[in-house]
């Protein structure tokens, strides 16, 4: 028996775990090997290799992960390996990162630290 | 890395626990155990659920167990069941597995449709306007 569409054109794009704009998730979320976007708002805690939080996208909480980029609303604890900051993020809290980059423009309010 | 097809998605290997709300559509490919309210929500082959759902379609090929309340429901072949359901439609693959409760929601079909009856003949009753012997012989059979 055939499956209906909603069950196909399922590709390359499964692989990430993606949330999308307009959603709310509360809780804790662990990527396990793939990558996150985040677009929508999630409360909580993240653990995931490879992080994305997107422009319109929000995250409260704690986040763990390996390389994580925010072009988003962030506000709380983050500890990753590298970590990109684009120009129109918003970041608040405490970072502890060993590799950090922020572009021109984006707001960063707290501390920052390197993982010791 | 462009979702193209508008849909949430926990990936194979991801694991949430809490709570999702204002979805549309979600796809569960990873291990979820959640409360969920959305408008289509897939269980994948490998994907596992665990909590309430209620939406209009849900689509099961995985493993899932809780209380559901939805429009139509499809068990397919991988499907395996167990808790509650609540539906309109349901349909079963061959070698699908509920164990489970199963509720055909009567109450809220039938609410469905006196809500359409009445819509259907109060328009042409309001753009009308001049005989009220139509305006009765069309209401009266109904409130019988």
């Amino acid at each position: 028996m055939k499956s209906p569409s909603f069950t196909q054109n399922v590709g390359k794009h499964d692989a990430a775990t993606h949330i999308l704009d307009g959603i709310l998730m509360q809780g804790s979320l662990d990527g396990g090997d793939n990558p996150v976007i985040v677009d929508g708002r999630f409360e909580g805690d993240i653990t995931a290799t490879e992080l994305t939080l997107r422009e319109h996208g929000s995250i409260d909480g704690k986040v763990k992960g390996g390389a994580v980029t925010i072009a988003g609303t962030f506000k709380g604890e983050l500890e990753c390996d590298s970590l990109t900051i684009a120009a129109t993020a918003l970041v608040e809290g405490n970072v502890r990162t060993n590799a950090l980059s922020i572009d021109m423009g984006a707001e960063v309010l707290g501390s920052i630290s390197r993982i010791s | 890395m462009d979702n193209l097809i508008g849909r949430t998605i926990i990936s194979a290997g991801a694991s949430f626990t809490g709570k999702i709300s204002n979805a549309r559509a979600v796809e569960v490919n990873g291990i979820v155990k959640a409360d969920i309210d959305a408008e289509k929500i897939t269980i994948g082959k490998n994907g596992s659920f665990e909590g309430k759902i209620k939406a209009g379609l849900v689509v099961v090929s995985g493993t899932y167990d809780g209380t559901m309340d939805a429009g139509s429901v499809w068990a397919t072949a991988s499907a395996r069941i167990s808790g509650k359901i609540q539906y309109q439609t349901l349909q079963m693959d061959r070698g699908a597995a509920l164990n489970c409760r199963v509720v055909h929601n009567w109450q809220a079909d039938e609410a469905v449709q006196d809500a359409d009856l009445e819509q259907d003949h109060d328009a042409p009753v309001m753009s009308d306007g001049d005989s009220d012997l139509a305006d009765k012989s069309t209401s009266e059979p109904v409130k019988e």
